[in-house]
């Protein structure tokens, strides 16, 4: 994208969604949205919404997750045929990608390409994050002075906000997918009272930092984050009145996994060991350790003895104790592998990368390495069903549209429909990674309608493709047909399907007829609405 | 294979947008009229609802030892339970509910739930929603089961099993092809004339296998069009029947427009979020149970008659522990309450086998015991309610005792 124009876009969709907020949205969100609506907008600018205060109950989407091995039972075998490598390698360590990324990667070699991304530092950002430290001046605040803010839902807006234009927008792609994927392992639901502003400072000091870096950083800060330490209920697990529920999350969904080696008995020690961690007004991140709510006595945990009149120490061994575990490598592993693999991913990488987390002391950029330089992933053509996120994002970023003011708070609209909004997930497990939780007929409704609102002018008012540009002179339906594929899927497509397209792209006539510019067009538009909608689009 | 395709799309009139799944449906629908089985409805109130708090027992002086913050008051004090037969009482939000309970439309069961010990909100959601105690490869839902061994109300339609959400819940999941839907409005899809009608066929014809994905779009091709001819938001709640502006309570209603609309719907899942109740639970649920109970009310008020055609129930993971915590909440516990309301519920009982609460009856740590496996009530159910089915088969691991009478 030339420099000017996404400027340009990234900061008109900021100033418009500032504006919303400003005219009274508070601190709430639509619920759902209706695409019918949205096709007959014109002329004025968009109003907010019907907008709800967060925190009230009946907002919360979604429900549980499948249990691993759902998958064995309904993957998805679509046998298109395969897509090159380094293709499958931006499709699954980006949100979409535009013919020019493409080209760089090719140009740099695949192993060059990985190494690039690894290193993210390396990548300039300071364009995309000087917009919005200047536009979303929360994302910045310590939690302190997020507690000062008039209204909590301009931190809700802002991070969620952050996130999305960051994943549309960064250069460091491998880098936003991890934090992406952090969040989803250490969630936090961002409509818990307080999480609303907490979420941000949990957001910046504990995923950002490490999303490429130390698991157990990660771990020692996410302990110790104030979100998660109001989320999970910590902030109230005393002497007095122990509460288990950080203690077994900890266990089952941030190391060792729920089929991990640790018992009931385990769970309440655990809780005993972070009696103590709690919230205070007296510090600038929140957190403190408060010695007369902390119990002193013995502790066993997983076998180990926590000698009697420790302090805050007893919960520090606990999570060296979590981070050395082996069953933490292989439950942190596969989550990885399911998530750039495929649902359902060969043993033989899990075992690699849960042995590279024992040999680095849990190097997560090492880890990832060794996923995306090995075998099972490059000769690997499983697919992965996108996400949401993943769609539109990836509607976005290959299509390269002008974006108007409004095109923003569409995203939010459709986030919102399909149930995937940033740190919307209820409870502490995180937004699924499986294609049989996404795939259902609601969803591809939606996604239906974005792909083709997007490609064909129906969502004009918010995303204008630029067709002419896609076209690249084509005009017979074959040149259409072949040139947007290309373009778009940047992959083979079935003959079947391509037969499919020419049928659509002729209207009865040749292929190889020379339409007249307004029917190309209109053409080029459909084939690029059916190619987003297709299952080729669908999956990463 | 692929000529067949290309030749079946040709001859099936596909460029006339015909449903891949079938012959076009017919809009006649009877409903379940006359049927010897009943419209289903299950809800799930996600997070573990606290049964000890929802059906408060009163008689028992260990329940007010065990939570001196958290307790509701016996019938008769200020804000205390409705009283329901004299042992337990309701909360005092739920006199909707109430009024159904003595109507004789509404049973409760109570020390209810699974024995499976998990104190894992995924784990027993799992669990409970599959039917079953054991990882026995049964990865469908106990009422997706059921479903696989019904014959149709009405062949071909796409919305016999319908989840209210923006995913299928496993409850529900099976070899019958269930729907998502978030809400009715806005469920079609969407181009731009000229093209409609083009860029739909060439879309249907783009997802031709029998993979998870193609399938799921070929019912959405046949749901998007039964939908915009059976038109369900034109049916105004029936009865001065007031639903609150809730998210739950409009899918709950929206429910009922789709029974009204006759579009073949046989099972429906619906979730209530956010029974997790750690801390602060006198300032959460009773709105959240105000909630709940008008909401049910309100269905059961707008659906009137059909009543006699509908069962709604409702599970939760499990229940709460029995003695409330440190910081005014509840932790995870074992045995809660159920509900089961319609026509043909024997209602107006309370249905229990009250494990108690003294420190050796209670299971584990210290939660109230489960004394009604959920698998009871459901099996009696399927086999009253729905018409007969082979309870093995959808409740794999479990020896069915006797019936406890709950339905007729």
């Amino acid at each position: 994208m030339a420099t000017m124009t996404r400027r340009r876009m990234m900061e008109s969709g900021l100033a418009a969604l500032v504006s919303s907020m400003s005219a009274g949205a508070g601190a709430g969100l639509a619920q759902g949205m209706n695409p019918a609506r949205l096709r007959e907008r014109s002329g004025t600018p968009p109003t907010p919404r019907v907008l709800r205060q967060p925190g009230k109950p009946g907002f919360q989407i979604g429900h549980i997750p499948m249990p691993a091995g759902f998958a064995d039972n309904a993957a998805l075998k679509l046998n298109l045929p395969p897509a090159p490598e380094i293709v499958q390698l931006l499709n699954r360590i980006s949100y979409g990608f535009l013919q020019e990324e493409l080209d760089a990667a090719e140009a740099m070699g695949y192993e060059a390409w990985v190494e690039y991304q690894l290193n993210y530092e390396d990548i300039d950002a300071s364009e995309l994050e000087d917009i919005l430290n200047e536009f979303l001046p929360t994302l910045t605040m310590s939690n302190a002075e997020l507690f000062e803010l008039e209204d909590f839902g301009q931190a809700y807006i802002e991070l969620k906000a952050a996130t999305l234009f960051r994943q549309i927008f960064s250069p460091r792609q491998l880098f936003e997918r991890m934090v992406e994927f952090w969040g989803d392992h250490f969630n936090i639901y961002h409509q818990d009272d307080v999480t609303q502003i907490l979420k941000t400072s949990d957001d910046r000091d504990v995923i950002r930092p490490n999303a490429l870096g130390s698991f157990r950083d990660m771990l020692f800060a996410s302990a110790s984050s104030a979100a998660m330490v109001y989320y999970l209920d910590n902030f109230s697990n005393t002497v007095f009145g122990p509460q288990e529920n950080y203690g077994r999350e900890l266990m089952e969904l941030h190391t060792l996994g729920v089929d991990g080696p640790y018992t009931e008995e385990d769970v309440i020690e655990v809780a005993r060991a972070f009696t103590g961690w709690t919230l205070t007004d007296e510090t600038d991140d929140l957190f403190t350790f408060y010695a007369p709510f902390h119990d002193f006595e013995e502790k066993v945990v997983l076998g180990q003895v926590i000698p009697a009149g420790g302090g805050i120490e007893d919960g520090e061994f606990v999570l060296d104790l979590l981070a050395d575990h082996e069953s933490t490598a292989n439950y942190l592993a596969k989550k990885l592998c399911i998530r750039f693999v495929a649902d359902d991913p060969p043993q033989s990488i899990i075992d690699k990368i849960a042995q590279e987390y024992l040999d680095t002391g849990g190097d997560i950029r090492e880890m990832m390495r060794t996923l995306l330089l090995s075998g099972e992933f490059r000769n690997n053509d499983a697919l992965k069903f996108k996400r949401p996120t993943d769609y539109l994002m990836s509607v976005i970023r290959t299509l390269n549209p002008n974006l108007t003011d409004a095109y923003f708070r569409l995203i939010f609209d459709f986030l919102i429909t399909l149930g995937h909004l940033p740190f919307q997930w209820p409870t502490p497990d995180g937004y699924p990674d499986d294609s049989v939780y996404w795939t259902s007929t609601n969803a591809l409704l939606n996604r239906w309608n974005f792909g083709i609102g997007a490609a064909d002018g129906g969502l004009d008012y918010f995303i204008q493709v630029r067709i002419f540009e896609l076209m690249d002179g084509a005009r017979r339906p074959i040149e259409i047909v072949d040139t947007l594929a290309e373009r778009i899927l940047h992959r083979d497509l079935a003959a079947d399907d391509r037969a499919v397209l020419l049928e659509y792209a002729s209207d009865g006539g040749s292929p190889n007829q020379w339409l007249p510019l307004a029917e190309a067009v209109r053409k080029a538009r459909g084939v690029v609405a059916l190619l987003l909608s297709s299952r080729y689009f669908q999956n990463r | 294979m692929k000529i067949t395709r290309r030749k079946f799309l040709k001859v099936s009139g596909l460029a006339a947008a015909v449903p891949l799944a079938g012959p076009r449906i017919s809009l006649a629908f009877s409903g379940n009229k006359g049927s010897d089985r009943d419209i289903l409805i299950s809800v799930y109130q996600r997070g573990a609802a606290d049964g000890l708090n929802i059906i408060v027992p009163y008689f028992d002086g260990r329940y007010y030892d065990l939570r001196p913050t958290l307790a509701v008051d016996p019938p008769g004090a200020p804000n205390g339970a409705l009283d329901l037969d004299g042992s337990y009482g309701m909360h005092p939000t739920m006199t909707a509910l109430r009024d159904i309970y003595d109507a004789g439309d509404l049973a409760v069961v109570h020390a209810a739930g699974s024995p499976h010990p998990s104190h894992s909100h995924f784990d027993a959601q799992d669990f409970m929603e599959r039917g079953i105690l054991e990882k026995i490869g049964a990865y469908t839902g106990w009422l997706g089961r059921y479903m696989e061994l019904t014959s149709p109300f009405k062949a071909d339609s796409p919305f016999r099993v319908l989840g209210m959400g923006t995913s299928v819940q496993i409850t529900i999941r099976g070899n019958v092809a269930a729907i998502a839907m978030y809400d009715i409005d806005g469920f079609d899809l969407y181009a731009q004339e000229p093209e409609a009608n083009a860029i739909r066929t060439a879309l249907q014809a783009l997802y031709p296998g029998d993979d998870l994905l193609d399938v799921s779009a070929q019912q959405t091709f046949a749901a998007v069009d039964l939908l915009a001819a059976a038109n369900p938001l034109q049916y105004a709640p029936d009865n001065g029947a007031q639903y609150p502006e809730t998210e739950f309570s409009r899918q709950l209603m929206q429910i009922g427009q789709m029974i009204k609309a006759d579009v073949g719907l046989e099972v429906a899942a619906i979730d209530f979020n956010g029974w997790d109740h750690h801390d602060g639970e006198l300032g959460i649920l009773p709105s959240m149970l105000q909630e709940f109970s008008n909401a049910l009310a309100a269905f059961n008020q707008d659906m009137g008659d059909r009543m006699n055609n509908i069962t709604l129930t409702t599970t939760t993971e499990f229940g709460r522990r029995a003695y409330e915590n440190g910081s005014v909440g509840t932790d995870h516990g074992h045995g809660g309450v159920m509900f089961a309301m319609g026509k043909n519920v024997n209602g107006g009982q309370v249905y229990v086998d009250w494990p108690g609460l003294q420190q050796q009856q209670l299971y584990e740590q210290g939660d109230l015991d489960v004394t009604t496996d959920f698998r009871l009530v459901l099996g009696e159910l399927l086999d009253k309610r729905g018409g007969g089915t082979d309870l093995n088969y959808v409740f794999p691991d479990y020896q069915m005792p006797s019936f406890l009478g709950i339905f007729s």
